[in-house]
């Protein structure tokens, strides 16, 4: 049997079931505290860390406890960055970033979920392929790139290749386990139905793995975006990660700085714009 | 009854009424132990379901109710005899002996009425009328307005009667149910079995229901097959009528000549586990 990546898929849920505790029973910080109400409430608190990361790495650059060349002050870094915007100077770099990081992504999902349920609807091909898979998925993108730069060259194929390797595998990987772990009462109730083998495959197998191959896209961009930026700091002339790594070669630190703050922000509308795909394509997650 | 169907090439089998919808013929079935060794878990089950016919199987828990439904469902193969279906032999699962599960197991990514089109969606039924049909089909099981729910958005009972209806959808000769109403509170339970009664009422179907209530099988079936346990087999048949139905005494009675002979088969077994242990 294939396995999903036992660490990340681990990690997510004891942080799921955290949350989930958290919120069902909720305690005073200290005494006489109350449960923040209303939209301001819930945004003042959610707000309130992160606040005070951003404050404490201010006081630190102002006071100059730390060297300007080495820290820039974030309202420094978030001026440069708006710079970046309204110049319209950030936009070659984040347009060759998001092409990179979406043909990639996008090739992973189209090899990997008609590969993967296939692998996982057929109990030979799954006896036949794990060990090739368990052996490829064991080769870190990193270390791949000097392969795909030797056969692609510098530019957008081998970025692309090593983005579509780094999501690959835990894309196909969630959507072999979950076309194998279809509920077996779904299935026999399916084939009492009427479905024959064809429509157990695009009726019942399909419809079930989409939660966890979802779920797999997820950790599958995440992995795309990492390694994209690393690559893009190696052998590539433009994109975030080439902006920070090169900013911080000509000693623009803001510069790198608001570059990094970019990419932050970057990271996490891709993430929320997937929890919203999720939401609208599999309502039915954790309701079955 | 003139709808005898035989097939001029095997003679249906003499044992059996030629009436009957469902054969069961010396059905045996041998699992594999861990061990190496084999369980009985059927032994020499014969049976014949008549048209129209309610069967329920009682029996307490072990005794092979649900294995030996899954076979007459062709999900489980027996080791030794078979089971006919208006005397052809019944060799895989399909629509005309539909079964309806205790979890109703209703797939999640489907509406309501998407989950009741299912049959007639792989049977190659066009759009316009499976919607119409399975919009009747609701309306037979009381969820008319509820077509477009979602499955998490009902109640078990109304996922039953989800499930109950996409059963009817297949126009089945002959409805397997493997207590069905199991799952449900003592309220949503009398509710489906009146549903169950009156649809049956409706539509003359032939049911075999499987059932670990004995009020239950009294309530709503023609006979009662009680089960006993290892090996699984029929040990006692009893006919219920809706005359019997009428009076409460002559009910008492018939749930204590039931009881008297599961308890023969509960009692040995107690005492085997206790020794074990």
């Amino acid at each position: 049997m294939l396995q999903t990546d036992g660490r990340q898929t681990t990690g997510m849920h004891v942080g799921q079931t955290l949350d989930k505790a958290r919120s069902r029973v909720w305690r005073p910080p200290f005494p006489g505290w109350k449960k923040p109400s209303g939209l301001l409430g819930v945004v003042l608190v959610s707000s309130l860390p992160i606040f005070s990361v951003f404050l404490l790495w201010e006081v630190v650059a102002q006071l100059n406890w730390v060297s300007a060349s080495l820290l820039a002050p974030p309202s420094t870094a978030l001026s440069v960055a708006v710079t970046y915007f309204t110049s319209g100077e950030i936009f070659p770099h984040l347009g060759s970033s998001l092409e990179r990081g979406g043909i990639g992504l996008a090739l992973a999902i189209a090899v990997g979920i008609p590969l993967g349920l296939i692998i996982g609807f057929v109990k030979s091909f799954s006896r036949a392929l794990s060990p090739v898979i368990e052996f490829l998925r064991q080769l870190p993108p990193l270390a791949m790139l000097p392969v795909f730069l030797l056969f692609l060259g510098l530019g957008i194929r081998s970025q692309v290749a090593i983005v579509l390797w780094a999501a690959l595998w835990p894309i196909l990987l969630n959507t072999i386990s979950g076309a194998q772990n279809v509920d077996v009462r779904l299935v026999k109730a399916a084939r009492t139905l009427g479905a024959g083998r064809r429509h157990l495959f695009f009726k019942v197998a399909l419809p079930s793995a989409l939660p966890t191959t979802m779920t797999g896209i997820r950790l599958g961009a995440s992995y795309a975006f990492l390694v994209l930026v690393a690559a893009e700091m190696i052998g590539a002339d433009s994109g975030i990660g080439y902006l920070i790594l090169n900013n911080q070669y000509i000693f623009k630190i803001p510069e790198m700085y608001a570059a990094i703050l970019i990419l932050a922000g970057f990271g996490i509308v891709l993430n929320y714009s997937l929890l919203w795909i999720e939401k609208v394509l599999i309502p039915w997650k954790g309701r079955g | 009854m003139t709808s005898v169907v035989a097939s001029a090439d095997r003679p249906a089998a003499n044992a059996v009424p030629q009436q009957a919808k469902i054969a069961i013929e010396g059905v045996t079935k041998e699992f594999a132990t861990e061990t190496g060794g084999t369980f009985l878990a059927l032994t020499e089950v014969n049976c014949a379901v008549a048209d129209r016919e309610f069967v329920s199987l009682v029996g307490p828990s072990g005794c092979g109710k649900t294995t030996l439904l899954e076979i007459v469902a062709g999900l489980q193969t027996p080791t030794r005899g078979r089971v006919l279906m208006d005397g052809e032999e019944i060799e895989g699962p399909g629509p005309d002996h539909v079964v309806i599960f205790q979890q109703y197991a209703l797939f999640p990514w489907r509406t309501v009425a998407a989950n009741v089109e299912f049959p007639m969606e792989v049977a190659g039924v066009g759009r316009a009328e499976r919607r119409e049909r399975a919009l009747e089909n609701l309306k037979m099981v009381g969820l008319d307005g509820f077509a477009d729910h979602h499955i998490w958005q009902l109640s078990g009972g109304m996922q039953q009667r989800t499930a109950l209806a996409r059963g009817i959808a297949c126009a089945p000769k002959v409805m397997l149910m493997d207590e069905p109403f199991s799952g449900a509170d003592a309220i949503t339970r009398e509710i489906l079995q009146d549903l169950l009664a009156r649809l049956r009422t409706e539509t003359r179907q032939t049911i075999i229901f499987v059932t670990h209530s004995v009020d239950e099988a009294i309530r709503l079936s023609d006979r009662i097959l009680v089960m006993g346990t290892r090996p699984g087999r029929i040990v006692s048949t009893f006919d219920v009528t809706d005359d019997l139905r009428a009076h409460g005494d002559r009910v008492t009675e018939l749930r204590d000549a039931i009881w008297s002979v599961l308890r023969k088969e509960i009692v040995p077994i107690i005492a085997e586990d206790d020794r074990r242990t």
